[in-house]
């Protein structure tokens, strides 16, 4: 469904998307993570300028906080329709992350819709560390 | 992750498959799944069988575990499932036993057209329908809601939106509950919920939510349809939507909270998604009350949208919608938590009923039925798929005697989305539903492709096991003559 290198690709779930995303480190999983959530949402085209955003979380480990980074960034895009790219990582750990990146609005008209995510579940989410590479899957409720 | 079901399955009789209380540790009592031979066919190898035999774990759970035919994956609960926990012998209340959509559900509307008057005019009424009320992706409502409004939508429900203008009272003596759980608080909803819903009470959302232009093709029985006020050749309108971003978040929300309060009560769970609280402790408590609050939006969502509908075809047709006679038939939810009341054994006790995918269905002569139709049952409205078909179903005595008032909710998905868009490869599924007599608008290809008829179970097969275990009883069959798709 994607390009090997991109860190994530969609695989089979009957009613919903599964997201398998991963990364050499904890930023470059979570970087996948976000990729892969906006293309779900669809062909986003963006408008104005961006706004730089912060993003600072805190959960109790890295499963739980992979679900926070993306249930925020579906928040921001259900209440603002922000897209945020060029994202940073100024510190990420299993526990916290704190990220700038820049917010920018989704053009309605322009843009191609190809899924409403109503939630980010915990359903098998589980954020693994093998042979140095992190890997988790993640059930989009559409 | 998920795996198939390992444990054993024994058919009861030919609507009933039974998962026996030793096939899986922890199970308190059997699991027991509607379905006949074929539809067990394409169940059997998934691990939706698997999340039946989890939900009779939860303690408190009385008599079964519960699926209706139309089951299928979902996350914690299966979709189709019904679990009844006893609040007074530590029963709890689950989040996952409701789903993210709190409320999704479906209202019918009649009318007095028939299919002679609109034939002609389909394309027109469905663009009228498809531009008078927002759909799609991002798309915000007319109606922006915040602080007090939003706080008396989320306590009064349908009630609310209708003192506004959207509707009349009458709406609401023909939705489920009145259209407003009274033990909603909305103190309970949180600031993320209020802000993504705030603009989104009055849209109807992507995915599998619609709107459709329908003909009565058949009717299986007079008398009752007649009550409904429906016949043969009639024009129905029908709405699929929930609580939108509210809903979601409400969800999300409790999710994450309840993440500690299994351990605090000493309840293992098998699935994180199973997150649960004892129904009368103060975290149970703020679900139900958060949740309520959700239900009674997802209600005011449904009647805006219903005021829009009356006001689109309306304005095609040159006339006040009273004179097409748009009334409201019914309105179920079919994602919802509720404390209904149920003979256990020589006892009657009040359960916390979870139905996620299911639609309640209680009998004739129960009195939250509407007097107008008590003598006939609770009207349950059952969508097809945009092809095919829907039903009109009314609930039947062996409801309240084995699956705690309750029946199917639909077709239930039969491939994925990743399948159907394949199968939907090189050909136009806009114009295959043109051919079926379907004139289809939305604002996604993708989303159109995803949800185009084969990617369903045949509804047909699914009523028809309801109504032969005599838990409901099929009225009358719609035909789509015009969709509008988020």
């Amino acid at each position: 469904m994607s390009a090997p290198d991109a860190g994530f690709e969609f695989q089979e779930h009957t009613a919903d998307v599964k997201l398998h995303v991963w990364g050499d480190t904890l930023a470059a999983l979570f970087q996948a993570a976000a990729t892969g959530f906006y293309r779900l949402i669809g062909e986003l085209v963006s408008t104005d300028v961006g706004e730089t955003v912060t993003i600072e979380l805190q959960a109790p480990d890295a499963t739980d906080l992979l679900h926070d980074w993306l249930a925020e960034l579906l928040f921001r895009f259900d209440t603002r329709h922000l897209h945020i790219s060029e994202i940073e990582f100024a510190q990420i750990s299993d526990a916290y992350l704190s990220a700038t990146g820049q917010g920018r609005r989704v053009d309605l008209e322009r843009s191609r819709f190809d899924s409403e995510i109503k939630a980010v579940t915990y359903h098998g989410l589980e954020v693994k560390q093998r042979r140095g590479r992190y890997e988790a899957t993640v059930i989009l409720d559409l | 992750m998920a795996t198939p079901f390992q444990g054993k399955l024994e058919r009861v009789d030919a609507c009933r498959v039974r998962i026996p209380r030793d096939s899986v540790p922890g199970m308190r009592v059997d699991g027991m799944i509607y379905a006949d031979e074929t539809l067990m066919k394409s169940v059997k190898g998934d691990p939706c069988v698997a999340q039946v035999a989890n939900v009779a774990t939860l303690p408190g759970i009385v008599k079964r575990s519960l699926a209706m035919p139309d089951i299928h994956f979902g996350y914690g609960f299966c979709i189709g499932g019904v679990a009844a926990t006893d609040p007074a012998g530590g029963g709890v209340i689950s989040p996952g036993g409701v789903g993210y959509d709190i409320n999704c559900g479906v209202r019918l509307i009649r009318s007095d057209l028939c299919r002679s008057d609109v034939e002609p005019r389909v394309r027109e009424l469905t663009d009228a329908l498809f531009t008078t009320i927002p759909c799609g992706v991002g798309r915000g409502g007319k109606v922006k809601l915040k602080g007090r409004q939003l706080d008396d939508v989320l306590a009064r429900g349908a009630a609310s939106v209708i003192d506004r203008g959207f509707g009349v009272p009458g709406d609401t003596e023909m939705t489920e509950d009145h259209g407003c759980l009274a033990g909603a608080d909305p103190g309970c909803v949180s600031d993320r919920a209020r802000q993504r819903g705030g603009d989104q009470c009055g849209t109807l959302g992507s995915g599998n939510h619609f709107i459709e232009l329908q003909v009565v093709d058949a009717v299986f029985d007079k008398d009752a349809a007649a009550a409904l006020g429906i016949e043969q050749g009639q024009i129905t309108v029908m709405i699929h939507s929930g609580s939108r971003g509210l809903g979601h978040q409400v969800c999300d929300d409790a999710i994450r909270d309840l993440r500690d309060v299994p351990r605090k009560y000493g309840i293992e769970l098998p699935d994180r998604q199973l997150v649960c609280a004892p129904v009368h402790s103060k975290e149970g408590q703020r679900y139900f009350k958060g949740m309520q609050a959700a239900a009674n939006f997802a209600w005011a969502n449904r009647q805006i949208m219903t005021h829009l509908a009356r006001q689109a075809l309306s304005a095609v047709l040159e006339q006040p919608w009273e004179r097409i006679g748009l009334h409201l038939v019914y309105d179920v939810a079919h994602n919802i938590a509720k404390m209904e009341s149920f003979p256990v054994g020589t006892v009657t006790k009040t359960l916390c009923i979870h139905r996620k995918g299911a639609t309640r269905a209680y009998p004739p002569g129960h009195p939250d039925v509407p007097p107008k139709y008590r003598r006939i049952g609770q009207p349950v409205i059952i969508p097809g798929d945009m092809g095919r078909c829907s039903y009109v179903l009314v609930g039947q005595p062996g409801a309240m005697e084995h699956t705690f008032g309750s029946t199917c909710h639909g077709a239930g998905r039969l491939m994925s989305r990743h399948a159907a868009i394949r199968a939907a490869k090189g050909r136009s599924i806009h114009k295959e539903l043109l051919s079926r007599g379907v004139y289809a608008c939305a604002r996604s290809r993708k989303g159109l492709d995803e949800e185009q008829p084969d990617a369903y179970k045949d509804v047909r097969e699914v009523v028809s096991v309801v109504e032969n275990a005599g838990i409901s009883k099929i009225v009358c069959r719609l035909q789509p003559i015009g969709v509008i798709k988020g």
